[in-house]
Formats: structure tokens, sequence, C-alpha cells
């Protein structure tokens, strides 16, 4: 529980290309209590899925095969205003400064580099978390 | 640019180990240790499964080898797949590729600091593991268990684009 907001009510999508990746994050995710957890391995699967359901949290790999990546998701999805309140969160083998400010001046939300580890995975998704929990309040206000 | 690559062979090596050691051991639930033997054998073909990565500039590309052995994909399937799903090959290639783009992602991040921009290619798999001669290759080792058992090879090797001819 952070900020009123209990994980286990958070809708989560998490898009990447390869099963083991989306198998460890969904098993890292369910071990701090989300159990709304659903799959996509490219854009296109990514976007019919979003338009079925409403997400609390993206987690999105960078590079994905097609002719749109995560990146361009991320871009996309900031232009639209249905998805103000969604975090996104990019997952990324590049470690590089430059990358990691590229994607948050697009609009994601935090970032996870790969290989992913339990602790950090954790504290980024704890920030995660006091963001959505803070927009919350903030609509909550309005 | 081939005397670059060469120039930072060591740096790259350890870029390799120091992500093959993290991905292994702290997210695939494995215990991975580099080997430091120079010429210990990689799996047999039908032992093995082969990926790899390709960094790509305009007149120059390094491709990442990666000779995984079957028993370490499969142990570390099985950390996360029921048993009947980890033997199958899709399974097995997909962790291989995973670990191939993560591999590879590190090393384009390290080569960006030094000042040369690669693009990175898609991971796949191929059908047969690439030696390589002399110079133009890196070879590093991983072992999977207490054995000492060959886990992994990683072999890098640069080549120069030839002109295209009309």
């Amino acid at each position: 529980m952070s900020l009123g907001i209990n994980s286990a009510d958070l809708v989560v999508l998490i898009i990447d290309d390869h099963m083991i990746i989306r198998q460890v994050l969904e098993q890292n995710l369910r071990g701090m209590g989300f159990t709304k957890i659903d799959t996509a391995s490219n854009y296109q699967e990514a976007r019919d899925k979003m338009r079925e359901k409403k997400y609390d949290l993206l987690l999105v790999d960078w590079i994905l095969p097609g002719t749109k990546s995560g990146y361009v998701l991320l871009q996309e999805c900031r232009q639209e205003r249905e998805f103000d309140d969604t975090a996104f969160v990019m997952v990324t083998t590049e470690t590089d400064e430059r990358h990691m400010i590229e994607a948050l001046k697009a609009g994601a939300t935090s970032y996870i580099m790969k290989p992913v580890t339990p602790n950090a995975f954790t504290e980024k998704i704890n920030k995660v978390i006091d963001w959505l929990g803070k927009k919350r309040q903030k609509q909550a206000k309005a | 640019m081939k005397d670059m690559m060469a120039a930072y062979r060591s740096q790259i090596s350890g870029v390799v180990v120091t992500t093959v050691v993290e991905t292994f051991n702290q997210m695939l639930r494995q215990h991975v240790t580099a080997i430091a033997s120079k010429h210990p054998p990689e799996p047999g073909p039908d032992a093995a499964v082969y990926a790899c990565v390709r960094l790509d500039q305009k007149n120059t590309s390094a491709d990442f080898f990666f000779s995984f052995d079957r028993s370490l994909l499969l142990m570390t399937a099985e950390a996360f797949y029921s048993k009947e799903l980890s033997g199958k090959d899709f399974v097995q290639e997909d962790i291989a590729c995973a670990v191939a783009n993560i591999v590879g992602g590190r090393v384009k991040t390290f080569l960006g600091r030094q000042g040369y921009d690669f693009d990175m290619g898609i991971p796949f798999v191929v059908t047969k593991g690439k030696g390589g001669v002399a110079d133009d290759i890196i070879r590093v080792h991983f072992s999977f268990n207490q054995n000492g058992d060959n886990g992994l090879v990683v072999n890098y090797l640069v080549s120069e684009k030839k002109a295209a001819t009309s």
C-alpha cells in the first residue's frame, strides 16, 4: 500500500517481445502483490489490449519487433489525453544517460534497465506507485 | 574501425562478462561464472542453441555469436516454466535471444560512450555456431555448474562492410 494505492488493484500491461522477460517482469510484479497483469509481445498486440482495457501501468520494452517500437508507443500515448494518468515504465538494455533522459522527456514515468534485478525493480515500481497515488490525489481534489 | 574495436577488446570482453553474469545470476536465477581458460570446447551442435546479435555502423558490423549449452537453457527455463514447456526449442531460443539482446545493448552503450554510435539489430537464432580466426575475434566462456562445464561461449567478430557495386 502506497499513498492509498494497493498494488493488487492496479492493472498492468507488460510489453516485450521476449517471453522470458515478460515472465521475469510478471513474477517480480506478483511478488509485489500485483494480480491484474496482461502481456503483449509487440506494438499492435499492445494497442489492441489498450483499446479493450484501461491500464494503470505499462512496462514497455524500448525496442520491439516490427515497424513501431516501444518508444514510439510511449510518444503516441503521451499525445492522447486518455493516457494522462497512465504510468509508463520503459524497459531497456541501454544504460546510457542520454537514453534515459530521452525517455523521460518523451513522457516516461520511469525506466528499468535489463537485466532486471529484483531490488532495483521493486524500488522503481514503488516510486511509480507513489506517482500514481499523487495523480489520483490531485484528481480527487480537482 | 577494426582497430578501434581491437583497442577496446578487453573492455568489451569485460562488458560481456559482467552482463552475462549479472543476467544469469540476478535475473535468471542461475549460477554462471566466467572461465579463464583460453580455448575450452564449445558445446556440440546437438547440445547447443546459437544466437546472434549484430551491431551495425556505416562501414563496420560487429557480430556477437552466442553458443548456449542446452542444459543451461533448460535449467533456466525450468526456473520459470513448467517442465514440459521448458523442453521446447522456442522457449530455449527465446532465452538465448533475450540474453543476446541484453549483452548487445550493454556493448552498444559502452561503444556509444567512446563516441561510436552503433545500431543494434533484433537478435536471432542461427543454425550453426560461428567460430573465428586470429585477431578478429574475442571469445568469452562461462560455466554453469560445479563441474565447470561450459554453459555459454560468446564469440565476437568485427567485419568491414564491402562497398556496394553497381
